[in-house]
């Protein structure tokens, strides 16, 4: 019966402190997400997102499904990582890069895009303009800079790796909101469903991208 | 026996199987045809919700299947559609046999078909916006392979869908609360302009439409066809769903003003791009763009002919890009280089081949003579009743695409000459080619002449829209 009690304040812990846990992590890992190029830095960012992303579900979802979709973070994370070690770890020539302590225009734009959007994202959850009940602001703010900074990736990205993290941090973002209105299991599984089917698409695009030359294809 | 059950499981059941015989490309093509016509008769011949003696015994073809507490139903009207989409799939499998294609195109395109009937029957629809984005995930495969490695149609496409899904989603949450609070009508306001922004999206409407001719200029010419053709089309096939089943949607004047707007914005800018290149893909993109533009048109008028000539259009179009992707992949043989250039090159071994491309591209034209033209000039005087402008918008789109293939028939002559006799006895095309393309041809034309064979049978596709709407 003790051990039950304890279980419980635990996860009542985790649900009071996750909201500004994974706020701040979120802040601090969706520029990395966003600017970066380097796989090296992207594929442990998107394992401390998908984190912090089940972390925040908590607030919305029962601890049960919230196990559901950290398996499912997880066999995501692992067909990313695993493409990620079979199409090589290293960055080209065109990727941004700061070269003695030049930023590259790119960096650039990609940091003052990344701000813009930030701001945006924060006033569609400080307006009330989301057509969602709200659990918590801290939810509310994470799942819109989400949404917000998957639609910057999207538009700004042309490799599958980056256009991928956009789908997930775009379509986890609004899963995070729209688990708030629709929490049946059959949805938390279609949405998984299409989550490991995306990351499957994502990863064979991007070992095929890596077969022939880019570059000839971006020129295009 | 459920036919939903049945109508989406035989596909998937026959996709492994036809994915593990792999390397037996003829067993591949007789097991997709059979399941194709044997779900065609199934869905013509089966009494629904009855009970009928089948070789002695009794069977009961039940019109709904309940799985992890959702419903796929099947009712009457869907019928004729059905029946459509099987015999487009049943020939593009054919299609598929003629020209070289993967191996992963069969296991695929049974896969898709699996999709698209579930798209069609799960109930709530809001469920059908999960298994489009499954369907887009699916389509990734075949678009991009080891001989057409571009990656941009792809990742566009698969961007594009994964921003439409989320506001369907949307939509059948607010749906969902108005069952709830009847007296809000806001809710309905709201789920109606979601539904609209996922559905233009899904279906390529300016400027989502980008990866149209990026998937025709540099995937696999059938591939490109099936995806532009029948892939898309499912998605109008949700938007009707919709629409027969949601009166205050049919009601909503507005959303079919934003539908005859996006049509007429998909023509403008499909012709105005039209005119500079060089590129037969990127012809046939949008050439395709302009006629789905004249098809959201068509629905947009909200009349009940007007949905007549929508399935018209719909059906010349499935078969031009037929004959285009058999056309196109005959003269490039898997050369992803589709310039005009390297089809004169092609072209003298190839002359079969390019009429069906130009026959083929004149009929999505609306080329008169040409089976894409009855239904678009029956839509040209619809429009011009109350839309002058517009319907001067689709007539320049069209003259525009003309004079793309007119420009390219032109080049081609002074390379070879046409009418000499000794091109066609050189041609080293295989029969069925040769054969396909002289059929098409006859049909195509025929129908440009005869075009009520057609009409007759294609308009019972969204009868009961056009029913409704009367």
């Amino acid at each position: 019966m003790g051990n039950i009690v304890d279980s419980m304040s635990f996860v009542e812990q985790i649900v009071g402190w996750s909201g500004y846990i994974a706020l701040v992590s979120v802040f601090l890992v969706l520029p990395i997400l966003v600017v970066f190029d380097d796989r090296k830095i992207l594929v442990p960012s998107l394992a401390i997102m998908y984190l912090m992303l089940s972390l925040l579900f908590i607030n919305v979802l029962a601890p049960q499904i919230v196990g559901i979709k950290l398996v499912v973070y997880i066999i995501v994370w692992l067909m990313v990582f695993v493409s990620t070690q079979h199409s090589g770890w290293g960055f080209s020539k065109s990727t941004l890069g700061i070269k003695r302590l030049v930023i590259g225009a790119k960096f650039r734009f990609r940091i003052i895009a990344f701000i813009i959007v930030a701001i945006v994202g924060w006033q569609f959850a400080n307006n009330g303009n989301i057509p969602f009940p709200v659990v918590s602001n801290s939810v509310t703010l994470v799942a819109t800079q989400c949404v917000c900074q998957g639609l910057l990736l999207l538009s700004i990205s042309r490799r599958p790796l980056k256009v991928g993290f956009g789908i997930f941090l775009m379509l986890n973002g609004f899963g995070l909101l729209y688990s708030v209105v629709e929490s049946a299991l059959m949805v938390v599984g279609m949405l998984a469903l299409i989550d490991i089917s995306i990351a499957l698409v994502i990863c064979y695009l991007e070992l095929l991208g890596e077969s022939y030359k880019l570059g000839d294809d971006l020129k295009t | 026996m459920s036919l939903p059950m049945v109508m989406i499981v035989a596909p998937i059941v026959v996709a492994v199987g036809t994915y593990i015989l792999r390397r037996f490309v003829w067993i591949q093509l007789i097991l997709s045809c059979t399941t194709m016509l044997f779900l065609s008769l199934l869905a013509q011949k089966a009494p629904i919700d009855q009970m009928v003696v089948v070789f002695g015994r009794d069977m009961y073809f039940g019109s709904s299947w309940a799985i992890l507490g959702r419903a796929f139903v099947m009712v009457n009207h869907d019928i004729q559609l059905l029946t459509f989409l099987f015999i487009s799939v049943l020939i593009f499998f054919v299609c598929g046999a003629l020209v070289s294609v993967g191996f992963m195109f069969y296991p695929i395109l049974l896969g898709l078909v699996a999709i698209i009937m579930a798209i069609i029957f799960v109930q709530p629809f809001v469920y059908a916006a999960l298994f489009i984005q499954l369907m887009a995930v699916l389509c990734v495969f075949i678009m991009t392979d080891k001989i057409y490695d571009n990656i941009k149609a792809s990742l566009r496409y698969l961007s594009f869908v994964s921003i439409g899904v989320p506001f369907i989603l949307m939509a059948g949450w607010q749906l969902e609360m108005f069952q709830v609070t009847p007296d809000n009508t806001d809710l309905l306001v709201n789920a109606s302009w979601m539904l609209g922004v996922g559905i233009f999206v899904l279906l390529g409407v300016v400027p989502f439409h980008t990866w149209m001719p990026i998937l025709s200029r540099r995937s696999s010419p059938i591939v490109a066809s099936f995806v532009i053709s029948i892939v898309q089309l499912a998605i109008l096939f949700f938007l009707v769903d919709i629409l027969v089943e949601f009166e205050w949607m049919r009601n909503n004047l507005q959303f079919f003003s934003a539908l005859l707007f996006c049509g007429i914005f998909m023509a403008l800018i499909g012709g105005i791009f039209i005119l500079n290149q060089e590129n037969i893909g990127n012809i046939m993109g949008y050439s395709a763009l302009i006629d789905w533009g004249c098809t959201l048109v068509a629905i947009g008028l909200r009349l009940p002919e007007s949905i007549g000539i929508a399935t018209m259009i719909i059906s010349t179009r499935v078969l031009s890009l037929i004959v285009w992707g058999v056309g196109v992949s005959s003269v490039f043989n898997n050369d992803n280089n589709k310039t005009i250039h390297n089809m004169q090159n092609h072209m003298k071994s190839k002359p079969y081949s390019t009429i069906a491309i130009f026959v083929a591209g004149m009929s999505l034209g609306a080329m008169p003579l040409f089976a894409g033209f009855p239904a678009r000039w029956a839509l040209v005087n619809l429009l011009s009743d109350n839309y002058m402008t517009y319907s001067i918008i689709i007539v320049v789109a069209s003259i525009f695409i003309w004079l793309c293939y007119l420009n390219l028939l032109a080049k081609m002559h002074l390379r070879y000459d046409f009418f000499d006799k000794n091109l066609y006895k050189q041609t080293r095309e295989n029969k069925g080619v040769v054969v396909f393309s002289l059929c098409s041809f006859v049909v195509i034309v025929g129908l440009g002449i005869a075009p009520q064979f057609l009409y007759n049978r294609v308009v019972l596709i969204f009868d009961t829209l056009s029913l409704l709407l009367n």
